[in-house]
């Protein structure tokens, strides 16, 4: 690599300050952060989001939601996806209001004509 | 998110086996292109062990995009199994994203990141105290919510360490009580940070799993101290088997000294592990305790109602559950 090439490689570095650290191997022993107790009074509830059918629940599924919140069909108003064990992702269009949602029964999104889905195992 | 600023609204996802990140671009209105893989520059997946021999060692993955830099297009941050966040850099633009093949492992102070109890990090990118820098909120295989201040400047971010937002879940996640009222959010959350109600202030949603045993309501008082006498027996022999399991892990990393923890999972240490494992597995108390647990578990199920469980109810009486938990903050 030529001089002039390596030093705005440098520069470039240095003004990226190296607070993410660039490293192949994963650092395994990195003894897990302690974290600071939560404080009470800072949230409602909590309560579990319905849908038309009721409770959501991917428990059929085994579980493990991964949900999200995004307005999917562009209609103004943002929706609920919820992810889980199956690699689907459901999207309950929501048919209320961005204050107050309301979710419509859950149907798997679409991608290149067939359910989206991510490899599980 | 958008992940190629074309202004359409694309799906990005993480995945748990082999760990790759997927993405399905959008064409508008809730419709999405196939999956493709996300690759680095050099066209390999973007995985925790690029070069991995096997297939397990990069399973596990949570992603999102954030402008680490403040350069004007989007970084990708992963989220491990084990708890730590690497972050790839878009060597490219917004439109044309170019990602470096190395990963660059987020810092708490001297030392990586890593989401406490160690395992699982689902980083999400959001400026939880609205002091104009943004944090990263993450869930863990706990049940936590942990939030990661950013008291860093404009492409330098520097975190503090975690403050929990909430609680981990008390309990191991599975074949745990179904009482009357309200569950508890379980294990293993995964989380948005999103305005729900549109009152000007992030709400969390958590995502959770958790087994429950769904215990009939009619059982007689003799009926319901049977039942806790057989909890009180499967709890002793999954305790055993549990230890064992610990131990077991314990002796392989005795035995593994010296040994670079990235290269366990080749086939010769494999095999190691296999034969291991497998010893174990066929020792006469461990046999005996596996039985035992086999047993119990069938004597359990008249127990348990038939019409909250349904067809999902199989050898194990206790079933999966995975909701999804508002927190709307006060």
């Amino acid at each position: 690599m030529n001089r002039i090439k390596r030093a705005g490689l440098a520069a470039a570095v240095l003004a990226l300050g190296g607070l993410a650290w660039a490293q192949e191997k994963v650092p395994y022993d990195t003894p897990p952060d302690e974290p600071q107790a939560a404080k009470a009074g800072v949230f409602h509830g909590p309560v579990r989001l319905k849908a038309v059918g009721g409770v959501i629940d991917t428990g059929p599924a085994w579980g493990h939601s991964g949900p999200w919140v995004e307005d999917v069909d562009g209609d103004g108003k943002r929706d609920l996806v919820v992810g889980d064990f199956s690699g689907l992702f459901h999207l309950y269009h929501n048919e209320g209001t961005n204050q107050a949602p309301r979710y419509a029964k859950a149907v798997n999104l679409q991608a290149g004509g067939v359910d989206a889905k991510v490899p599980i195992y | 998110m958008d992940f190629d600023g074309d202004g359409v609204l694309d799906l990005v996802s993480g995945s748990y086996d082999p760990g790759e990140l997927s993405l399905f671009r959008g064409k508008g209105r809730g419709a999405f292109a196939a999956r493709e893989v996300i690759k680095d520059k050099s066209g390999k997946p973007i995985l925790k062990v690029p070069d991995q021999k096997n297939r397990v060692e990069s399973f596990g993955s949570w992603m999102t995009l954030v402008d680490w830099e403040d350069d004007g297009d989007l970084d990708i941050l992963v989220g491990t199994f084990d708890g730590m966040i690497f972050m790839r850099r878009n060597e490219g633009t917004r439109s044309s994203p170019s990602y470096a093949t190395g990963n660059e492992w987020v810092k708490v102070g001297a030392k990586a990141l890593r989401t406490p109890g160690g395992e699982h990090a689902n980083p999400v990118i959001a400026d939880w105290d609205g002091d104009g820098h943004w944090d990263i909120v993450t869930g863990a295989a706990d049940g936590g919510v942990y939030w990661y201040r950013n008291i860093g400047e404009r492409g330098r971010p520097t975190f503090e360490p975690p403050v929990a937002l909430v609680a981990k879940h008390e309990g191991t996640g599975y074949s745990e009580l179904a009482a009357d009222e309200e569950p508890k959010p379980g294990i293993r959350s995964q989380i948005a940070v999103t305005d729900h109600d549109g009152d000007g202030k992030l709400d969390i949603l958590l995502g959770d799993f958790c087994t429950y045993l769904h215990v009939r309501k009619d059982l007689t008082p003799a009926q319901k101290r049977s039942f806790a006498s057989l909890r009180e027996k499967e709890n002793k022999a999954t305790k055993f088997l549990r230890d064992s399991m610990e131990e077991l892990r314990a002796r392989f990393k005795e035995r593994m000294k010296g040994v670079s923890e990235s290269d366990w999972n080749t086939p010769e240490n494999s095999a190691k592990w296999q034969k291991m494992y497998n010893a174990m597995k066929d020792s006469p108390e461990y046999k005996k305790n596996r039985a035992e647990y086999e047993r119990l578990q069938k004597a359990s199920l008249e127990y348990i109602d038939r019409s909250i469980a349904g067809k999902r109810l199989g050898a194990d009486p206790a079933v999966a559950h995975g909701y999804v938990w508002l927190f709307r903050r006060k």
